[in-house]
């Protein structure tokens, strides 16, 4: 089995001597001369010129069925002709695509590109963690259907201190239950909020921002 | 004609302002088709004439955002005609599996894509093969075909 690799700088490169260091045998096709050059110099994969996206250019690296296909242009049609190619004209079962516009996930499955991977979408949640993970922790963050959250309430929270139930909260999302020292409770409209409770809140990814707004103040 | 639709007025959306997307957006206009050109230079939109009566987006094809503001869901024609292959081939396919559009009519130079587009349901033209076939009729006196 080798891995190939279409397009992407920096990814292609790195990824290259990752599995080049694991004992693959690695081809690496870009577009661009200079990088290509750039590569032979560097690392002992096998470098074609070419635009991967391209029948011709596919030819000559002899694919096998059970070969790893990657692309990782940054344009999506290219990253998905590439692999359709792969897939349709030389066998390979899992061509494994990058995904920029992460809206674009879902074409590619339709088409039988299963294997997507979007940075766009990696990236925006690891942001998000790192960025909230002092007072809010998502507890089920692989999903893209419901966030669990579990959330912190200081002093300077817009929410201590109210009611439930005059909290404008969005109408796709819930607070389950509050953690107030070691009790759990599950509230009712009229339980107030204090500070250092713990809320966690059932809610549609969609209107998360506003529960944070609503929660929190000004994130 | 394959997968007839007959309705009042067709809405047809069109991908690529060049100078065949202004030619057929012009064209469909004065048909009485509702026209929507998408493009991502805005000066592509200065090909179209004043017969055309339809609407403009700019936006990249290849973000589904840009399909949904033209609106493709409710396309009886989606005419895929960027200068790009892969393009054509991505839009052509979301149009047709994830918008079900029942007719979409796409663009491919290079022959060997012909077969991908048509396998998903796509009409494809291909401005070589029509060339080639043009030249031969022209060039007919070689080659030996009873005229």
């Amino acid at each position: 089995m080798k891995i190939v690799l279409i397009g992407g700088e920096k990814i292609a490169y790195h990824l290259a001597r990752r599995f080049l260091s694991k004992g693959y045998q690695v081809m690496v096709v870009n577009k661009n001369e200079k990088f290509c050059e750039e590569i032979a110099k560097k690392l002992r994969a096998l470098v074609i010129r070419g635009d991967g996206s391209r029948r011709y250019v596919l030819e000559q690296l002899e694919l096998d069925r059970t070969d790893l296909f990657v692309a990782l242009t940054p344009n999506d049609q290219d990253n998905l002709v590439a692999c359709l190619t792969a897939a349709r004209v030389y066998g390979i079962e899992r061509p494994v695509a990058l995904v920029n516009d992460p809206d674009n996930k879902a074409t590619f499955q339709m088409m039988g590109v299963k294997n997507v991977v979007s940075p766009t979408e990696i990236l925006g949640s690891a942001l998000e963690d790192s960025l909230f993970r002092e007072q809010i922790t998502n507890l089920l963050p692989s999903s893209e259907k419901i966030s669990i959250l579990r959330i912190e309430m200081t002093d300077k929270s817009p929410a201590t201190g109210q009611a439930v139930k005059n909290l404008p909260l969005p109408k796709e999302s819930v607070i389950g239950a509050i953690i107030r020292e070691n009790e759990v409770i599950i509230p009712r409209g009229d339980n107030v909020i204090e500070e250092g409770d713990i809320l966690l809140v059932l809610s549609n990814p969609k209107v998360q921002s506003s529960v944070f707004e609503v929660l929190l103040g000004e994130v | 004609m394959k997968g007839a639709i007959r309705k009042d007025e067709y809405y047809v959306v069109i991908f690529g302002c060049g100078r065949l997307g202004s030619r057929m957006a012009n064209w469909l206009s004065t048909m009485g088709c509702s026209v929507v050109v998408v493009d991502r230079s805005e000066e592509s939109f200065q090909a179209l004439s004043f017969e055309f009566t339809g609407f403009t987006v700019l936006g990249d094809a290849t973000e589904l955002d840009t399909l949904k503001e033209a609106k493709v869901d409710k396309a009886d024609v989606v005419l895929v005609l960027t200068p790009d292959d892969n393009t054509n081939l991505m839009v052509a396919m979301s149009a047709k599996e994830y918008f079900k559009v029942a007719r979409v009519v796409a663009r491919a130079y290079d022959p060997n894509n012909i077969e991908m587009f048509s396998d998903f349901g796509i009409e494809v033209i291909c401005p070589t093969l029509l060339a080639v076939e043009n030249i031969k009729n022209v060039l007919y006196f070689i080659g030996g075909d009873e005229r």
